[in-house]
């Protein structure tokens, strides 16, 4: 007899600890698949993480093409203006080009009466180089004048009083105006520094809207909500959840089908003008993302509890688990009643907090804005939760196990601004949201969505 | 193999793991395996689960070797990995295990055991025979040498409840080679 316990650790321990028991041929196959897979996952994230990284890139790339596709035609305008005004280009012996656009200062003489009395042309670091070398530091308006015209009505009483080609177009107008304000002292403009003198161009302030821009805050804030088709991209799951999935007499189960989950985002961004065409944009989102799992049959627990085998829900994203962390009987069960099953719809709801870094770059500059955004997004699981739905009823069930609590992804999209008043604009924005981590612990399976924001934005005084 | 060229080469196969070599990784499978499976099937409710478990261990084996800093045993480190796998997968099983009629199982003992001295396969018959709240307990405290403070971690249970079924599986056991023990075991052994 042995009475001292102490010694049934002992002898079970002595026994037992340094045993072996052969091991079957077929399980390092499956270990060596398993690894082979991994490796090649591995490779695929990597090589996404690249795609998104290029696609980032390509999306600023794309935003200076543009930018100097702009810059181009303004060039050609600028030559379209010097040629169709019959403008003098001189050489100085230095061999510059430069034109002046007064030689008789009428012109400026013209203008000078009718500009208001707080219009200034500022200098500013880009522009120094051209302003330096034509001497011209500041354009003062003259405060001496009281009458108040407004700037736009200025612009066109003052392009409707020019002599010009009737060929020439409205914008070429405006450049020609502009360069009589640039050449608004009589001094020669130097045609070598074209870029500079483009970019000058922009800065002179002429319409009343321009002059408002140059008080704009750089600050802004929006409200957005959107509507989202939220889904998921398996790559690869656990060996454990497949073994199980395919356990035999599973072809209830096998009736079950997931589907795309339609769910909404809703936020405020704030955002902030780095420069005319860049922005940078953060904010708070709670987003609603997941699955429906089409047809499940489910039994109550008294049903199933000692009748047979029963089978946790194994769907993509995780398993799922009762509240009272009890498995939810979705298979068949041997010897059990099926005409008392419920065929039900389970809704796996994922809820998160989503703090996003977006840049944003305006590629069209036109009554409706056009840009292109791209950026990172961090999501706080803040819900998990798991819903039944039959004819009948709809119910919490309980929650799906081991999803990340953190989900990192990319976003790519366009977003349209329209203005609506002086400090609000209205915006539609098309976005691709792609996770670049895996929503569960041990499976390889990605979320991603499509949404179309719609929102309104306030721009601070 | 000497004790010291057997670490120079487990300490190369680690490195050839780290690496991500299949070979290497076949190589430490092969010399570590048999002994895993061996706590699998401790741990497993039946042989086709003691499989599901040694898999699952030796992949995460695998993925968080870097994570060895090569300080203390390195099969320890790989059974610590192996026993977790085997309490997870416990943990995530365990309440559809509702039997905890002890009485059952002491019924179906097999007194034509008794005629052979107690093997490994024995005592691990016994060790099965216990529900899978005292086995995982036992299993932990007296053969892998878990304490119950760790035992109330890894499963989620008051170091009280680990005690108390620590207590019982050694009350079963002992009632369990007690009977292996009778005057009629012995004197068939002897004959």
């Amino acid at each position: 007899m042995i009475n001292d316990r102490k010694n049934i650790d002992k002898l079970f321990h002595d026994v037992l600890i340094n045993n072996e028991h052969e091991v079957p041929n077929y399980i390092w196959n499956n270990i060596k698949d398993n690894l082979l897979n991994k490796k090649r996952r591995r490779n695929r994230i990597l090589l996404r993480n690249i795609a998104a990284s290029v696609i980032i890139i390509l999306t600023f790339a794309s935003g200076y093409f543009f930018s100097d596709l702009f810059r181009l035609e303004k060039h050609k305008s600028l030559q379209s203006v010097i040629k169709k005004q019959n403008l003098k280009v001189k050489e100085t012996d230095n061999n510059a080009k430069k034109i002046n656009i007064n030689p008789d200062n009428k012109a400026n003489k013209e203008l000078d009466t009718k500009k208001q009395d707080n219009i200034t042309f500022q200098n500013n670091n880009q522009n120094k180089g051209f302003l330096s070398k034509t001497e011209t530091k500041s354009l003062e308006i003259n405060k001496k004048k009281k009458e108040q015209v407004p700037q736009n009505k200025l612009l066109a009483n003052s392009i409707e009083n020019e002599s010009f080609d009737k060929s020439m177009p409205y914008n070429d107008k405006i450049i020609y105006k502009k360069l009589k304000l640039i050449n608004a002292d009589n001094i020669d403009i130097d045609l070598n520094s074209e870029q500079e003198l483009i970019y000058s161009l922009e800065q002179v302030p002429i319409l009343n809207t321009d002059l408002k821009k140059k008080k704009e805050s750089r600050w802004s804030v929006e409200g957005q909500f959107s509507p989202l088709y939220a889904y998921r991209d398996v790559k690869e799951v656990d060996a454990y959840y497949v073994a199980t999935a395919n356990t035999s007499n599973s072809n209830y189960r096998d009736n079950a089908k997931e589907e795309p989950l339609s769910a909404f985002s809703v936020g405020a961004n704030v955002k902030y003008k780095v420069s005319e065409r860049l922005r940078i944009q953060t904010g708070v989102y709670y987003s609603e993302t997941g699955q429906i799992t089409k047809n499940a049959m489910l039994f109550s627990e008294s049903m199933y509890n000692g009748k047979g085998n029963t089978y946790l829900l194994n769907t993509s994203v995780g398993n799922v688990i009762e509240a009272n962390n009890v498995p939810v009987p979705v298979n068949n069960v041997d010897n059990l009643d099926f005409s008392n099953s419920e065929i039900s719809d389970i809704i796996q709801n994922f809820d998160y907090l989503e703090i996003p870094a977006i840049i944003k770059y305006k590629i069209i500059d036109r009554k409706i804005d056009v840009n292109i955004l791209s950026g990172i997004n961090t999501g706080f699981l803040v819900g998990n939760n798991v819903v039944v739905k039959n004819n009948t009823d709809k119910y919490n069930m309980g929650k799906t196990t081991d999803i990340n609590t953190i989900n990192y992804s990319v976003i790519i999209g366009v977003n349209f601004v329209y203005p609506l008043f002086k400090k609000f604009s209205f915006s539609i924005e098309p976005t691709f949201k792609y996770s670049l981590t895996s929503i569960n612990k041990f499976n390889s399976v990605y979320p991603y969505s499509f949404a179309v924001f719609s929102g309104i934005s306030f721009l601070f005084e | 193999m000497s004790q010291k060229k057997f670490l120079n080469s487990i300490d190369k196969i680690i490195k050839g793991c780290v690496a991500g070599n299949i070979k290497y990784q076949e190589m430490l499978y092969k010399q570590l395996s048999g002994k895993m499976f061996a706590v699998c099937l401790r741990y497993s409710k039946d042989y086709t689960e003691a499989e599901d478990i040694l898999q699952e261990g030796f992949i995460k084996v695998f993925e968080k070797i870097n994570q060895f800093k090569f300080k203390g045993s390195f099969e320890g480190w790989v059974r610590r990995i192996i026993v977790n796998t085997a309490l997870d997968k416990y943990r995530k099983q365990n309440i559809l295990q509702t039997v905890d009629d002890i009485s059952k199982y002491s019924e179906d003992f097999n007194y034509d055991d008794v005629i052979s001295k107690i093997t490994s396969n024995d005592l691990l018959k016994f060790i099965h025979e216990l529900t899978p709240k005292y086995k995982v307990v036992f299993i932990s405290y007296a053969i892998e040498g878990y304490s119950h403070k760790e035992i109330s971690d890894m499963l989620g249970i008051s170091v009280g409840t680990s005690k108390s079924n620590l207590s019982r599986a050694r009350q079963i056991l002992q009632d369990k080679i007690n009977k292996y023990y009778t005057d009629e075991g012995k004197i068939k052994l002897l004959k």
